[in-house]
């Protein structure tokens, strides 16, 4: 498993819904949960399955014809680095949104 | 009938490698039927695909298994290419070629440019100069790997190989006559801005101490540089054969006036001084060359007997060109009639195109004259 080379804030609302989603989940469902837009998830989820964040399989329910979904899935280690992920992204988000109070507590 | 989602869905899937088609194609597909069921317009789905595949940059797995030594193989086939065409393209080879050296007439445009190109008999070198751009910009394009520089120089040098066609297009417009002095003569100019910040590029790039060299990482450029040369050489021999073709059919020189040899001989004069000045933006050319030559050689080497050689060869490439050119521009200037100017019109026309040649099998002039010396012993095994 390879690490994630840039984290984005929609890479960090993919990994959210993986998450929370603790088991199959399907594209489209994986768009409307994260509000971004397909042409943004497609690509992560891409990226996230060719490092080895992701597996993906084809759906095995018989009773619907046609194209088949794919379903996404976080990986055992893909699972713990999107916490470890997610949870440092969310302290780099505190640090710079806390960083202007810090500096106009410092010039009162 | 398809919809507009589907038919989005399946124009993005033909963007993707051939092993990624099956794969999305069944899964938007599905998505796009779905998306109704999950709340979402398909419209989402089929840009969603559309964006995907315009950016979908993973590397095909033949691309990516090449190794560093083949990138390097390739970037240095590229850069020869470019760099070779770039040159052929300095040289006015157009103008040379179309007209035969013979005639004050512009190449016209495009058309009859290649037209006449043609004609004459120089098929290959007309296709190596608009097939090599070709190559060596679809190798920096699909080698993953290739240093920028090499990119950035290759595509300059492509650029520069346009001149020709670019000094005909302007010539054309322009209605110029004499193809030596007018406008379109800036585009050589440009194409010699583009061309030296490009060697230099390629310089650093190949003389960069970090940057692998296969052990055969120089065949290839050596071999392409002596197939162009000897298809340089094969124009020559065409333009020859078309000059004494000519001078077989030449028109005896009418008996003049006095008032007549006066005005033939202020021609005459002036024609020598143009050729003149055409000569030394020739002699300045292969000066240019032979620098070109011995900076990508050197740059391509690694062992000190092989860059003294290169040195040696780029020196006496030089040498042999200042020569010539001397020799051949006293003899035109000393021509009196115009058959001996013609005679001398032809040598001058063989050492172009020999020093073209030459210049490019030093570019690559790699190992062609490998020492003995330079190879490895082998290990004298002794049994006590």
């Amino acid at each position: 498993m390879e690490p994630l080379s840039r984290v984005t804030p929609a890479t960090v609302d993919v990994l959210a819904v993986l998450s929370e989603a603790a088991g199959e989940c399907w594209g489209l469902q994986v768009i409307k949960q994260s509000g971004r837009p397909a042409g943004s998830v497609y690509p992560i989820l891409e990226r996230l399955e060719s490092i080895g964040w992701l597996s993906s399989y084809w759906e095995t329910d018989d009773a619907r014809s046609g194209p088949r979904r794919r379903y996404y899935e976080l990986t055992e280690g893909g699972a713990s680095a999107a916490s470890e992920t997610i949870a440092a992204f969310a302290r780099k988000s505190r640090v710079v949104v806390a960083r202007p109070v810090t500096a106009s507590a410092v010039t009162a | 009938m398809i919809s507009a989602g589907e038919f989005a869905v399946r124009a993005a899937t033909t963007l993707l490698p051939q092993e990624a088609r099956e794969r999305y194609r069944e899964q938007w597909l599905g998505e796009l039927r779905d998306a109704p069921e999950a709340g979402m317009r398909a419209s989402d789905v089929a840009l969603g695909s559309l964006a995907f595949a315009a950016t979908y940059r993973r590397p095909l797995p033949s691309l990516s298994r090449l190794t560093p030594e083949r990138v390097v193989v390739r970037s240095r086939l590229a850069a020869g290419l470019a760099l070779s065409t770039a040159l052929v393209a300095l040289t006015r080879y157009a103008d040379l070629v179309s007209s035969a050296g013979f005639q004050d007439s512009p190449t016209g445009d495009l058309a009859m440019f290649v037209g006449s190109t043609l004609a004459v008999g120089s098929l290959w070198l007309t296709a190596y100069v608009i097939l090599a751009p070709i190559i060596s910009i679809a190798l920096v394009t699909m080698t993953r790997g290739t240093p920028a520089r090499v990119r950035i120089a290759v595509w300059l040098l492509v650029v520069a190989s346009f001149s020709p066609a670019a000094q005909a297009a302007i010539d054309f417009n322009a209605g110029n006559v004499n193809i030596f002095y007018s406008e379109g003569g800036l585009a050589y100019l440009a194409a010699i801005a583009m061309a030296i910040p490009a060697v230099i590029l390629l310089r650093r790039e190949f003389r960069s101490s970090t940057a692998p060299v296969a052990p055969d990482a120089t065949s290839h450029l050596r071999v392409l540089s002596v197939l162009s040369g000897l298809a340089v050489l094969l124009v020559a021999t065409v333009c020859i054969n078309d000059a004494a073709t000519i001078w077989a059919a030449r028109t005896p020189l009418a008996v003049s006036s006095d008032s007549d040899t006066a005005a033939y001989m202020f021609m005459a004069a002036s024609e020598a001084r143009a050729a003149n000045m055409v000569f030394f933006t020739f002699v300045v050319w292969c000066l240019l060359c032979a620098a070109v030559g011995a900076a990508v050689s050197i740059g391509g080497l690694r062992s000190k007997t092989r860059r003294r050689t290169t040195l040696r060869l780029a020196a006496a490439v030089t040498f042999v060109a200042i020569t010539y050119a001397a020799v051949v521009d006293f003899l035109h200037l000393m021509s009196a009639s115009r058959e001996s100017a013609l005679l001398t019109e032809t040598l001058m026309l063989l050492s172009r195109f020999t020093v073209i040649a030459i210049v490019m099998i030093a570019i690559g002039g790699m190992n062609l004259w490998r020492r003995s010396s330079a190879r490895v012993a082998e290990p004298i095994v002794t049994s006590t």
